[in-house]
């Protein structure tokens, strides 16, 4: 049975159910206070059922879960705020007086209860509007919530990845026309965010001058007049740095997630790094970590993938050990405690959040370093300086530490495992922060827009593992 | 969420929360117990 069969069944059996118990239940009613409040003899489960299911409506479970996944844990105070004042405080202050007063003075809605408690007709008109008006507002955001629900369960668009709304402005009338409200209302978009592409001038000439059988010139801009949809984008620094090498390459990677053999450089670069990993954080709880430990979790975590030939692969094994050496050497002669090692974090910018991992940062006296290890050749210090200049990640990871910490980290630094260890160092500044904010930005921008674009440089392209199936590759 | 997004008071919500609904319930068990509003 498909999806669609199922979700149909249901609810036409939720409806078929209701329809049953009213005609079973129409005979019972002898007045309005039997329909309405159950003649006054609701028991206390169906009365907390039912409390529970008009209190909480898709505002909780849609917009409280969604609140949550933008804000974090503090969003437990809506829920406290909910459960103690609407729940709680309602049922102990409120609930039995008022169940008094309505029996005594025989109403059964809050206006009724206020014009015969006050003897004041003022009193049910004015709690009437006031109920009617915010009623709608409420209703409104209900109203939505299951149409999101609807949308995700059911997939109403039908559209898998792409959906056009297209509009003209030329319809043969005299004056030009404005894009549908429906197109915005669809998209969430206010009016004045939908771009309208101008014709060229020639297609213009064309319309308006004799009949031309041949067509009109067609637009050369790109067909892209909406963007994507406001929902909060996730973005790592490897996402960025996909993007922005080679478009492309990130539609393969992180939209059609093809699946690719590892590379032998990840295999290598992995197992170092978990060895790194295990030696900072023995060090921040102040274990002492032998080479034979290290080289113990650099076993662990080799895995044999992707090598050229047997001989290759026992060639980067012994380079990687070697590697270690020098580390646990340099390491113990360097003697500083990391403060975190593989912390994480996310912080947003504007709807993108951004998420990563620091490798290691340490603080002295209030100066933070961001450190992170690469696997990845350079010969001298002065390439290892240029290499960290570069580094769109450790740009990346300046912004994210000046957002979780308040202040700029003094130094960035790259350590490079070759197998000596050279240390690339490098003291970021407003601009290293422009940069970053700026390369998030354009690689945002071009995501959401779904622009792929394959970029044939040749550093891009030559080296791009979906070198093999992409049309577009260079032919050199 | 500014000022409320520290690990204490965001644990204090939960405990508000854990407090009103054990609260709501020991008083509906009294109160039903003793007749609720038949009284």
């Amino acid at each position: 049975m498909s999806e669609k069969a199922i979700y149909s069944l249901v609810l036409v059996l939720y409806m078929g159910l209701l329809i049953i118990v009213g005609l079973l239940t129409s005979r019972k009613l002898r007045n309005v206070e039997d329909f309405y409040i159950g003649g006054r003899k609701v028991g206390p489960w169906v009365t907390a059922l039912s409390y529970v299911a008009a209190y909480f409506s898709s505002a909780v479970i849609i917009g409280g879960g969604g609140f949550g996944y933008k804000y974090g844990m503090a969003t437990l105070w809506i829920g406290a705020a909910n459960v103690l004042f609407g729940c709680t405080l309602a049922w102990i202050v409120l609930g039995r007086r008022l169940r008094e007063f309505t029996t005594r003075l025989k109403t059964m809605t809050v206006p009724g209860f206020l014009a015969e408690r006050f003897s004041a007709k003022e009193a049910r008109i004015l709690s009437a509007v006031a109920i009617a008006v915010f009623l709608v507002v409420y209703n409104v955001s209900i109203l939505k919530g299951m149409g999101h629900i609807f949308e995700v369960l059911m997939g109403m668009t039908c559209a898998k990845e792409d959906f056009y709304l297209r509009s003209a402005q030329d319809y043969g009338g005299k004056r030009p026309r404005e894009p549908s409200l429906f197109v915005s209302e669809a998209l969430d978009l206010s009016p004045a965010e939908i771009k309208v592409l101008k014709r060229s001038p020639l297609a213009t000439i064309t319309r308006h001058g004799k009949a031309n059988p041949s067509p009109a010139t067609p637009i050369e801009e790109e067909l892209v007049l909406l963007p994507r949809g406001k929902a909060v984008l996730e973005l790592s620094h490897q996402k960025i740095d996909d993007y922005l090498i080679c478009p492309m390459k990130y539609r393969y990677i992180h939209v059609l997630k093809v699946p690719i053999r590892r590379h032998h450089a990840v295999i290598y670069g992995y197992a170092i790094h978990q060895a790194i990993k295990l030696y900072n954080m023995n060090r921040i709880a102040g274990r002492k970590t032998t080479i034979a430990d290290l080289k113990e979790i650099f076993r662990k975590a080799w895995h044999t993938e992707g090598f050229l030939t047997r001989h290759h692969e026992e060639l980067r094994f012994q380079e990687g050990l070697k590697a270690l050496e020098y580390f646990h050497a340099h390491a113990s002669e360097d003697g500083v405690i990391p403060t975190y090692v593989e912390r994480h974090f996310s912080f947003n910018e504007s709807s993108i959040r951004i998420v990563g991992i620091f490798g290691r940062i340490d603080v002295i006296d209030g100066d933070g370093t961001i450190i992170d290890y690469k696997t990845s050749a350079v010969t001298d210090e002065k390439q290892a300086i240029k290499r960290t200049k570069e580094s769109r990640q450790l740009a990346i990871y300046a912004l994210a530490y000046e957002r979780l910490f308040g202040n700029t980290p003094v130094r960035l630094e790259l350590r490079f495992l070759t197998p000596q260890v050279i240390i690339g160092r490098y003291e970021p500044s407003e601009k290293t922060i422009q940069k970053a904010l700026s390369d998030i930005e354009s690689a945002a921008t071009g995501i959401r827009a779904g622009r792929f674009p394959a970029d044939l440089t040749y550093l891009a392209c030559t080296y791009c593992p979906y070198r093999s199936i992409c049309p577009a590759k260079r032919s050199d | 969420m500014g000022p409320f997004n520290t690990p204490w008071l965001t644990f204090f919500a939960w405990v508000v929360i854990t407090a009103s609904v054990l609260t709501s319930i020991v008083w509906a068990i009294f109160f039903f117990k003793s007749g609720g509003d038949e009284r």
